[in-house]
């Protein structure tokens, strides 16, 4: 065998240069938000409480944790680290979603327990949580600059649209124990797969998702649409292929199971915090809550931020909706889903989950005057969300 | 007589072959009023807990909380800001006897906010203007106007000068890089920083150029904007003498360049002296003494300070920038000799007083800084990065600026 030859074999196995670069891009950005995170703790001092949203108040008085792990526990970080310590067992645990804490058990007691047997339980998940968080960003970026460059045809375009999504104001949530990360490395490769017509991929991956968080199973939607634009085509999927669309479906349904199976109700428990679908009620609360803009200046920025998101997210849906009908009605719905549900709150979190927007902006950020100026906008929204977030102030 | 500066950037095919100064300008638009808006914003998300322990002497000065929106302009205005609003309404009359600390501050940025004043505000009756029951604030206004038109100048002179040096896409980025660098948000506070960058950069621009009569003028001015402008005769006397090396034969009366400034400096000093106020003593006032074994004492007390206290983050972050500005001047002393010695030499002079205090404002004047950075943002990972660290450092300056916490 020649040296040659096997320097050829070697080089097979390395990934391609803009892998690489994302790569890098993404090394890059978690040591930068992990060190601004810890400056922003230390060389800040928030003074609570919180009034962003009225009910915010009592929930941001107490010195937010610190320490590895805990630093990067807030809100409903709790609850996740309570569900894969304990299980499901309260009622308002059946409004989050099982494979996050699932899988944060797994490496809690396979890895940081006998790496950290100094550290409390608590320590011990959160470390678990951030880590599977930190691990899954990675595929996250991958398959965001994989579908970029499917769909938008440029190395360029793919990279701007990853950098986009890497400093949306609320992407620090992938670094937080949070669902977001695990989310986004789960739905944007099931997103590609479609697009790939890579059809029981994508419904498995959308299968898991849905078992992550709740708009998981919007990507129905997408897998949906692009099998249908195949038959419109004369391309003609196979028959059994739309199998993969009831993998998400058997998910939800196994979920809704055993939620059922363990005394749990996840409608009353979405109730409990304010979310039901097209309830009269929730309008009430929206134009409360869009009250409390003009009245308190904590809320102004808040509300205002979960206003403008995903109005943005829409936006940028909105401009993919030609080369990629699939993409942009999930994106869509995956912003309006939880809108309707009769709350502003979260919403600038949710639009996170709207990625395809990330390809819409990343078409108007071909002008380079755009593209600089909302970077500009965008890391200083971050920034700010970060700050809030490390004090205990309510975030998204 | 002119020649042609070497230029060593390669010919990119997808560059703009003529400066694009309408998208410099609205980047310069759209920078400004995402600083601005952003300071309301962070004013209204939160507030800080007193006092700032970031220097072992910022507790007693943080314990009072800094104004608000709601007194206008002296909103932007913070620290050394009331001062410039003071020479501008008084004038250098000494309050305070030989040590009146007016006197550390340059006298052109000071003229310059009276100027607008009297032109353009005082006409419109705002001299009783006093949001929030803030007083002069029309002369706060003045100076944010100045800082906003000369963050302007200081964007295109930028611009143009990287133009020449490196090419129109690293252009682009040195220009965009000094907008976000993280201390340029005093380009648009009441601060000096603004009209300093806008004259020395124009006059680096200018004797690149070889527009000497431009040049002339501009670099005695800079001289009397901020005193680091005297070390602009170390590119002046280097582009100079480079020419009469390779027989290009500059104007003789071009030296005036070299001369002038430290001329008008001793002149400067000499006229603060006739009022009764002795220079020495004001910087020492400021615990700025060049080269004494105090100010060694006091720079190796500061980094312990560090492993002390959380909140001395901060004096971290000061002294990362004084290592990366110098390193950052080194990388391009080869290239640029005239221009990294200037920048050394800007940084040189506070870290000799053996203060790391307001170095991360003091780096805006070292110009290889950003000329270097621009080359290296030819990767994109590099440029995606370093804006995101740029503007992460950028805000959490604005978050303290905000709240009349230290910064610099």
């Amino acid at each position: 065998m020649s040296t040659a030859s096997g320097w050829r074999d070697r080089a097979r196995l390395l990934p391609d240069p803009a892998i690489r670069r994302v790569t890098w891009l993404w090394a890059g950005w978690v040591a930068i938000l992990l060190l601004f995170q810890a400056a922003a703790w230390m060389r800040l001092d928030v003074t609570g409480p919180d009034t962003s949203y009225g009910w915010t108040v009592e929930h941001s008085t107490d010195t937010p944790r610190t320490g590895i792990g805990l630093s990067h526990v807030r809100w409903d970080s709790y609850h996740y680290l309570r569900l894969a310590q304990f299980g499901y067992h309260r009622a308002e645990d059946a409004a989050y979603y099982p494979a996050y804490p699932v899988l944060m058990r797994g490496v809690a007691r396979a890895i940081t327990r006998p790496l950290m047997p100094w550290a409390s339980a608590l320590q011990q998940y959160a470390v678990a949580g951030m880590a599977i968080s930190i691990v899954a960003t990675l595929p996250a970026v991958w398959a965001m600059h994989a579908l970029a460059r499917d769909v938008l045809g440029s190395d360029v375009d793919a990279l701007r649209a990853t950098a986009y999504l890497l400093i949306f104001p609320t992407t620090f949530f992938m670094l937080q124990v949070y669902t977001e990360a695990l989310y986004l490395a789960l739905a944007i490769p099931a997103l590609l797969m479609a697009v790939r017509r890579r059809w029981w991929a994508a419904g498995a991956l959308a299968a898991l998702a849905t078992i992550t968080r709740a708009t998981g199973f919007l990507l129905v939607g997408a897998i949906g649409v692009y099998w249908y634009t195949d038959w419109r085509a004369g391309r003609r999927p196979a028959w059994r292929t739309l199998g993969a669309l009831g993998l998400p479906a058997g998910a939800f349904l196994a979920h809704r199971l055993f939620l059922r199976l363990s005394d749990l109700d996840q409608d009353a428990a979405f109730a409990g915090y304010g979310r039901s679908v097209l309830n009269l009620d929730g309008l009430r609360e929206i134009s409360h809550q869009l009250g409390q803009m003009v009245t308190d200046p904590m809320g102004a920025v808040q509300i205002g931020l979960d206003v403008a998101l995903p109005l943005l997210a829409l936006w940028g849906c909105w401009r993919v909706r030609r080369a990629a009908p699939g993409l942009a009605l999930y994106g869509a719905a995956a912003v309006i889903l939880p809108l309707v549900t009769g709350t502003l709150v979260s919403l600038n979190r949710y639009a996170l989950a709207a990625t395809p927007a990330f390809l819409g902006l990343a078409t108007a950020g071909r002008d380079p005057l755009v593209d600089r100026l909302w970077t500009l906008g965008s890391v200083l929204l971050l920034a700010l969300h970060v700050v809030t977030f490390a004090h205990g102030y309510w975030a998204g | 007589m002119t020649a042609p500066e070497p230029t060593a950037h390669p010919a990119n095919a997808a560059a703009p072959d003529r400066p694009r100064w309408r998208a410099v300008v609205l980047l310069w638009l759209g920078w400004y009023l995402a600083l601005i808006v952003f300071q309301q914003v962070v004013w209204a998300r939160f507030t800080l807990d007193r006092p700032d322990f970031a220097y072992p002497w910022t507790g007693d000065m943080t314990a009072g909380y800094a104004d608000g929106p709601e007194t206008g302009p002296w909103f932007y205005a913070r620290w050394d800001s009331p001062r410039y609003v003071a020479i501008a309404r008084e004038g250098y009359r000494p309050a305070s006897g030989i040590t009146d600390d007016r006197a550390a501050f340059y006298p052109v940025y000071p003229l310059l906010m009276r100027a607008v004043h009297s032109v353009a505000l005082a006409p419109l009756g705002l001299d009783d203007w006093a949001p929030g029951g803030r007083a002069h604030a029309s002369y706060a206004l003045a100076g944010m106007i100045v800082s906003a038109g000369m963050s302007l100048a200081a964007a295109l002179a930028m611009y143009a000068l990287a133009w020449d040096r490196l090419g129109p896409q690293d252009a682009w980025r040195a220009t965009v890089y000094l907008l976000i660098f993280p201390s340029a948000l005093y380009l648009a506070q009441v601060y000096t920083e603004a009209t300093y960058l806008a004259f020395s950069l124009g006059m680096l621009a200018a004797l690149y150029r070889r527009r000497w009569a431009i040049a002339l003028p501009l670099i005695v001015v800079a001289t009397l904007t901020r005193a680091v402008g005297l070390f602009l005769v170390l590119p002046f006397a280097a582009v100079w003498l480079r020419d009469w090396w390779n027989g290009v034969r500059p104007p003789r009366w071009a030296l005036l360049g070299v001369i002038a400034p430290p001329l008008v400096w001793l002149a400067w000093n000499r006229w603060i002296a006739s009022l009764g106020v002795d220079p020495v003593a004001v910087y020492a006032s400021f615990n700025r003494e060049v080269l004494s074994l105090r100010g060694l004492f006091d720079l190796v007390g500061d980094v312990l300070y560090i492993f002390r206290e959380p909140n001395a983050v901060h004096v971290a972050l000061d002294l990362v920038m004084a290592l990366g500005g110098i390193a950052l001047c080194l990388v391009a002393l080869k290239r640029e000799p005239g221009l990294a010695l200037y920048g050394l030499a800007a940084l040189a002079l506070p870290l000799s007083s053996g203060q790391l205090t307001s170095i991360s404002r003091y780096v805006l004047a070292a110009v290889p800084v950003f000329l270097v950075l621009a080359r290296a943002g030819e990767r994109p990972v590099f440029d995606r990065v370093w804006t995101i660290v740029s503007l992460l450092w950028f805000a959490l300056y604005g978050v303290l600026y905000v709240h009349g916490f230290w910064l610099a």
